[in-house]
């Protein structure tokens, strides 16, 4: 019952949360530039067609009926339309996002699959040699930029071994090949589901060097957190029970101590999420992905003012999102948490 | 005349420092025999719990056992593998601790710990181990078992907690117990029960305890024999009776005379002046000796060792031994 | 009598700071991580600063462009090549320091101004004014702080101070946060009691008891978040929002060596090691100062 309580608190939460974003996504979309609705329609724009969109946007209304048009529009997705391609931001926004998602959730899993139990290793061989040798690769990993090292990674495996494509998501030819099918817009997905084993191999190598640029950060910071964690709770009073009880060493360190530990990486793996959304932005850029964040940049460079906004609002939409997972999950694993 | 369950023969522990080894225990030997109570009474510090834990073979990574022998049900403790120990664990030793709160998994059920002690010792099912651990909660005096299987270890509390660890101590009917300090962080009324129950168990199971306490009073509660520990040796061993009658070290009289008698009311209680050497191994002469009120010039550069002095009554003092019939009329003029 | 203890406390709470202080120094001296990263980052400092000095081709290192000399692999003219404009990538590197350094400082400097006193408030305070602070934090905390800083960079225009600016903005509730958890611990404690109770003022406390308290915590984040701010203005010249050509930034400089980074790997490669081995400093200092003072206390 606590726990259902808890649950709903959290989401009221996120909701007001949401509502405060909005609000700052407004004031920089309506308030904080001079010349808003010139930023609406592009640089270069004519008087006129400033004028009809400022009577469009309501920009001679006072701000909170201003905001009321915006959170109105907001609520139904509309988000204008963007200055380069005169299409609506939403649409150019989820067309993109499958392919933005999916190099996300490729790098994410590598990042937990690697970080969690190189992290586990470090804390539970503390001082010893593949302790010290995690702890230098997770402070290379949090200190080397994802431009760089995604240069860098061109340079061995596509040029120096020639064993990974340079960039793009599929191989150009492939759509005289065997092209790909679109069901979900997950190459990896839609491509096994269809059978398209010659597609899924290929989108599967592309997208190799990206996720792991992309993985890099987080999974150094989530190897830290869950060794710092770790340490702690392997100190603790308890695991010297569990082990005067003679329970087998293994479930010890990866049950009975990691289900104690968890907490704090859950909240980091939360952090490298919001990390990872923009760290998509320069995978994508230098690995020429055709996501959400080669249209970013190209917003940010042309000064697509809607574009931006809406981009704004999304990552922070999935930010919150992502957080509140965490908090659930934390909740469900910590039965602490739920009756703070 | 039984073999004893547990002896220790001449241990000696050291604990790495940065600067150099600490002698944590310098030669402690004692022998705790089937189905008693035994206490091991000691100022914090004095290597009591060390002893404890060095039955388990759980001892700080920073300890050492430099010398000495453990054997428990004839089974030679040193030269287990540590997967042999692994499986010594729980099922032929068990150990209680301190601090309850501290000593469950703060995420898994009572339930879900108990389960898993039962089926990784016994190999059980999961079906039997529920029933197994709903009796043994029953039997440690819990009511509504269900509820309390459920139950984190924050919605209980202190005393239930303890009572949780008994069950879990018992549930594999191990030949000892060790419980190290199991009152000391529990209000005075539960630290009685918890102490009743031990002895009604052990009644019941005939188990052995190891009882380690700083606590006399406890000691003279519950213990069938004692040893008094100070600085990592035994300074003074004998049947309970005979050591609150007639105790010959004078670091024993000392703790003695520190308790608090209910019949001597408004009366002064008497402290043991200074502190314990801080590498009390390394000391020449006796290591109590600079807080002793009877030191002689020997005691300065003499170890004295542990002798008989009367029927199972070992004491390591110089002191002449005295009758320990007129010691006990003395004892008795005093307190009139 | 009351204000006798005070200043007792006072001195005692003092005492034990400079013990304190001392007790890092010595730490450190002795912790040879911490000195390689101590020299790494004065080194690099010392670059920024005297790079007009420094640089072998100082207006080239400024930007000027050299028709003759482009693309040429590193040499003894050019220990680290030429770029795509002809320009010395060494001399490049060398000014491409003065951002690097120049951005966290103002970020970080201003982020623990605003943060801090808000946080010492908030904390110190209680009540509907913690609430109200901590709630805005949150909000800030709430979007990822580089894709807000980006979308203030946007609305700002683009451009170095700018950058720095929306870099403050999104950065400042970390420090809030860290200090009202350190105010908070601090309400209940003796001295601090003890200063209310003969009337000192709020501000004197907060300046005297928990701001001085807080330093420990700080520094250690401020080291940490040299790097990562060093990391993120570098991600945002790389996007072109940041510094502008034609002044060297090292992310801008891997920006567009991105192009030729498979015949002429020099270009982008150097700036990209200048920007690893400073970050990494910055996390190694950060990583023993940790070790020495543990924050996370206060979290």
């Amino acid at each position: 019952m606590r726990r259902l309580e808890f649950v709903v608190r959290r989401i009221i939460g996120a909701i007001f949360v949401l509502i405060g974003v909005s609000i700052i996504t407004f004031s920089l979309a309506r308030v904080v530039p001079s010349n808003a609705a010139a930023l609406y329609i592009g640089p270069r724009a004519r008087p006129e067609e400033i004028e009809r969109v400022k009577e469009e946007l309501g920009l001679n209304e006072p701000l909170p009926v201003q905001y009321g048009v915006y959170m109105r529009d907001l609520l139904q997705g509309d988000m204008g339309n963007s200055v380069s391609t005169k299409r609506p931001v939403t649409q150019e926004l989820t067309d993109r996002l499958p392919a933005t998602l999916e190099l996300l959730f490729v790098g994410m899993t590598i990042a937990i699959v690697f970080g969690v139990p190189l992290g586990i290793l470090s804390a539970y061989r503390q001082g010893r040699g593949s302790d010290i040798l995690i702890r230098i690769v997770s402070i290379i990993g949090v200190s080397v930029p994802a431009f760089a090292l995604g240069l860098l990674l061109q340079i061995v495996f596509f040029r120096s071994l020639e064993l990974l494509p340079l960039s793009g998501r599929i191989a150009n030819d492939m759509r005289f090949i065997s092209p790909v099918e679109v069901i979900t817009g997950f190459y990896l997905i839609d491509t096994v589901v269809t059978q398209n084993w010659i597609a899924a191999k290929d989108s599967l190598l592309h997208i190799i060097l990206p996720a792991v640029t992309l993985a890099a950060y987080p999974m150094a910071l989530i190897a830290r957190m869950t060794r710092s964690s770790m340490l702690e709770v392997l100190s603790q009073d308890y695991i010297r029970t569990a082990r005067a009880y003679g329970l087998k060493e293994r479930f010890i360190v990866y049950i009975y101590a990691l289900k104690n530990a968890i907490g704090p990486t859950l909240t980091v793996i939360g952090l490298t999420f919001a990390f990872a959304i923009t760290g998509t932005f320069f995978v994508e850029i230098i690995f020429n992905w055709p996501g959400l964040g080669l249209f970013t940049v190209r917003s940010l460079l042309n000064l697509d003012y809607p574009a931006i906004m809406g981009i704004t609002l999304f990552g922070a939409f999935m930010y919150v999102i992502i957080n509140l997972i965490v908090d659930l999950l934390q909740a469900w694993v910590d039965p602490r948490i739920s009756l703070q | 005349m039984s073999e004893p369950v547990l002896r220790i023969e001449d241990l000696h522990i050291e604990f790495e420092t940065p600067n150099r080894p600490l002698k944590a225990i310098s030669g402690i030997s004692l022998e705790v025999m089937p189905g008693e109570i035994f206490g091991v009474v000691g100022e914090t510090g004095c290597g009591k719990s060390v002893t404890g834990l060095s039955v388990l073979q759980l001892l700080p990574e920073t300890a050492t056992i430099t010398e000495g022998r453990i054997t428990l049900d004839d089974i030679d403790i040193l030269s287990q593998s540590e997967e042999e120990m692994r499986k010594i664990r729980g099922t032929q030793v068990a150990m209680i601790f301190q601090d309850p709160t501290m000593s469950l998994n703060p995420v898994f059920s009572i339930g879900e710990q108990l389960d898993r002690v039962m089926r990784t010792k016994l190999g059980t099912s999961k079906n039997d181990s529920r029933k197994h651990s709903e009796a043994l909660l029953a039997e440690v005096g819990l009511a509504d078992v269900k509820r309390i299987r459920k139950s984190y270890p924050h919605q209980l509390s202190g005393g239930m907690k303890q009572r949780v660890m008994v069950a879990m101590a018992l549930s594999c009917r191990p030949s000892l117990l060790i419980a190290d300090e199991p009152t000391t962080a529990l209000d005075v009324t539960i630290q009685a029960q918890i102490l009743r129950l031990l002895k009604d168990l052990q009644n019941q199971y005939e188990i052995a305890i190891m009882f380690i306490t700083h606590n006399l009073g406890v000691v003279a509660q519950i213990s069938d024999r004692v040893a008094v520990l100070y600085a990592g040796r035994v300074v003074e061993s004998a049947d309970t009776k005979t050591l609150f009658t007639a105790p010959h070290h004078p670091y024993t009289k000392g703790l003695l005379e520190a308790l608090p008698r209910p019949g001597s009311k408004g009366g002064q209680l008497t402290a043991i002046p200074g502190n314990v050497p801080p590498n009390p191994g390394e000391v020449v002469g006796c290591a109590f000796a600079s807080r002793c009120a009877f030191v002689m010039d020997q005691c300065w550069h003499e170890q004295p060792p542990l002798i008989e002095i009367g029927s199972k009554h070992q004491s390591a003092c110089f002191l002449p031994i005295t009758d320990e019939k007129s010691e006990m009329t003395i004892d008795e003029n005093k307190n009139a | 009598m009351s204000s006798l203890s005070t200043v007792d406390s006072d001195k005692t709470v003092a005492a034990f700071e400079s013990r304190r202080g001392t007790h890092v120094w010595h730490v450190l001296s002795r912790d040879p991580l911490a000195i390689i990263s101590i020299t790494i980052i004065l080194i690099f400092l010392l670059v920024a600063i005297f790079a007009p000095v420094l640089a072998p081709y100082p207006e080239q290192g400024a930007g000027k462009p050299s028709p003759d000399t482009l693309f040429l692999p590193p040499s003894r003219e050019h220990l680290f090549g030429t770029d795509d404009l002809g320009r010395d990538v060494l001399s490049r590197v060398m000014y491409g320091a003065r951002p690097a350094f120049l951005i966290p400082l103002m970020v970080v400097v201003s982020a623990v101004a605003i943060g801090a006193s808000l946080g010492a408030i908030a904390g110190y305070k209680g009540g509907w004014i913690d609430e109200v602070i901590m709630r805005v934090t949150d909000l800030f905390l709430a979007f990822p702080s580089l894709l807000l800083a980006m979308a203030i960079t946007a609305a700002l225009g683009r451009g170095l101070q700018n950058a720095a600016i929306a870099l403050i903005i999104s950065w400042w509730p970390w420090y809030t946060r860290l200090v009202r958890g350190v105010a908070v611990s601090l309400r209940e404690r003796p001295f601090v009691e003890a200063a209310q109770s003969i009337g000192v003022r709020d501000s004197i406390i907060i300046l005297r008891h928990i701001l001085p308290n807080s330093i420990s915590p700080i520094l250690v984040q401020v080291t940490v978040d040299m790097g990562t701010v060093i990391l993120v203005a570098g991600g945002l010249a790389f996007i072109g929002l940041g510094t502008q050509p034609p002044n060297a930034d090292w992310g801008l400089m891997i920006s567009s060596g991105r192009t030729s980074v498979l015949n002429q790997g020099w270009i982008a490669l150097f700036p990209a090691l200048a920007i690893f081995v400073l970050i990494l400093a910055f996390n190694l200092l950060g990583d023993v100062l940790r070790d020495i003072f543990d924050p996370r206390q206060y979290q």
